[in-house]
């Protein structure tokens, strides 16, 4: 399919007005503000942003691949055949979804790490935010595996496929390209969840951001490099999903 | 073939889609045509013989050899027949090559190679050869159902299990697959069908039977079926397919 460019004199009008009406908003709101800026000082704090941003960036890689280990097994468990293992994987499911992960990283932290005297960080954040991204991967590789029409699964069978040759070929391709783009919402979202560990104590990027607020005086000056960071890091996740997905288009 | 089908009964949820069904042609048959109103079992008898639907009580047998019940015999069962649906249900994240070679080097134990050959030879067959490299969303009904009917015959099956082949097909292009299947059988392809189609039924089949209600309600070679239908039930329906003849 060809793509949609932006071809139109119209459109580009359009996207200038948004630019020049953000950019007037946001300088109603500072000008409300009356704030003195003070760049100087935090300029100073740059290695501790980076160094932040550096335990974000590796704790959101080892929960992303930690939480699509939770996901899929939960997932499985919940398709299995025993009633034992959809049932406390359902259970599991709802518990995670139903609570507030600022609840659960409090819980997970001052109770759960406590009673089992851990504190390696890196290892409670990756744990944390593996335990609740998991639950919501689980829920979108289940409907992803639900999604795919019992026609095909008969195809699959007319054909010959055994039940483990029919979830190789037929279900988990067509299921992974219906899941792609809510997982990489997920995997997003995993990036700014992360966020919520300064709560805890754990140094990612957040939690330097307002130590260097803190040192420098400042109240406002580190939020700013903050919120540029997070982007930097979950646009492109975007672009590798899309990328992905027209790799994976066909036509149904 | 020799078909024997005795009080086969298969319920979904309180339907029955087959109650008490027997249907034992006194002769070998070599095209099984299934006729009759939309709802009467045709296409469940037709899934229960390919092995697709376990009924709840009954028996088949196909040339002496009752139909497995046990899970890998009828995996077995699936893997020598070949079967075609109404819909195609092609593949559709594989090109038009894999719909039908993938099958044959992953259940027929091929190599590469062969099946890639043996696909693309039944595809040339159907006229689809030049089609091969594209996704089956890119094709018409019409050669979707060539490439279906490519991917139910190249591993050479004992029998040919066709659910209503052309009834989502435009008439001209019904007429493309039905004399496909027509070239089929003249090989000496064996085949049970079910059809709307009563012209086909009548010249490619040797042998017919009229489901109504899950059950048979008459059966006969096509001649004697067509001409001289016994039964009020089947010359009820005759006669309404009749009354917008050309």
């Amino acid at each position: 399919m060809e793509q949609k460019r932006w071809n139109t004199g119209g459109e580009l009008l359009v996207a200038t007005a948004l630019i020049l009406a953000v950019a007037a908003c946001s300088a109603v709101v500072f000008l409300q503000l009356n704030y003195q800026w003070n760049w100087g000082v935090m300029t100073k704090y740059w290695r501790v942003f980076l160094m932040g941003l550096g335990l974000t960036v590796l704790i959101s890689l080892g929960a992303l691949v930690v939480s699509l280990v939770v996901g899929v097994t939960l997932a499985a468990a919940q398709l299995s055949g025993s009633v034992v293992l959809r049932w406390s994987a359902r259970a599991y499911v709802e518990l995670v979804r139903g609570t507030p992960l600022l609840v659960q990283l409090l819980i997970g932290y001052f109770v759960v790490a406590q009673a089992l005297g851990l504190d390696n960080e890196f290892f409670i954040g990756v744990v944390l935010l593996s335990v609740f991204a998991g639950a919501y991967l689980a829920e979108i590789l289940r409907g992803g595996v639900a999604s795919v029409s019992a026609s095909q699964i008969e195809a699959a069978r007319a054909v010959g496929f055994d039940r483990a040759q029919i979830f190789r070929f037929v279900t988990a391709p067509q299921a992974l390209r219906r899941v792609l783009p809510a997982m990489t919402g997920q995997f997003v979202s995993l990036v700014k969840d992360s966020s919520l560990l300064s709560v805890i104590g754990i140094q990612e990027f957040t939690y330097q951001a307002q130590v260097a607020n803190a040192a420098t005086f400042n109240s406002l000056e580190g939020f700013i490099p903050l919120a540029l960071g997070y982007l930097i890091l979950t646009l492109p996740m975007g672009g590798v999903a899309a990328w992905m997905e027209r790799r994976l288009r066909y036509e149904d | 073939m020799r078909i024997e089908v005795r009080n086969l009964v298969k319920a979904f949820g309180s339907v029955r889609a087959l109650d008490e069904l027997t249907l034992v042609p006194e002769r070998e048959v070599s095209v099984l045509a299934l006729i009759g109103p939309s709802g009467g079992g045709k296409s469940t008898l037709l899934r229960v013989l390919g092995g697709l639907e376990i009924p709840d009580a009954g028996s088949a047998e196909i040339d002496g050899s009752p139909l497995p019940i046990e899970p890998l015999a009828l995996l077995a069962h699936r893997r020598r027949n070949g079967f075609l649906f109404q819909a195609y249900n092609l593949f559709p994240h594989m090109t038009v090559l894999e719909n039908v070679a993938l099958p044959l080097r992953e259940v027929h134990r091929m190599n590469a190679v062969k099946a890639q050959a043996r696909a693309e030879e039944v595809l040339a067959g159907f006229g689809m050869v030049d089609h091969q490299a594209k996704n089956p969303g890119q094709l018409s009904g019409g050669q979707q159902q060539r490439v279906a009917l490519a991917r139910a015959i190249a591993h050479k099956p004992d029998l040919l299990l066709l659910d209503e082949p052309t009834s989502a097909l435009d008439p001209e292009l019904k007429a493309e697959i039905l004399e496909l299947v027509r070239a089929l059988a003249t090989t000496g392809q064996r085949i049970i069908l079910t059809t709307h189609e009563m012209g086909f039924a009548r010249h490619v089949a040797d042998h017919v039977a009229f489901l109504a209600a899950g059950q048979v309600v008459e059966h006969g070679p096509p001649t004697s079926m067509f001409e001289s239908p016994k039964t009020p039930a089947l010359q009820r329906f005759f006669a309404k397919l009749n009354s917008f003849r050309v």
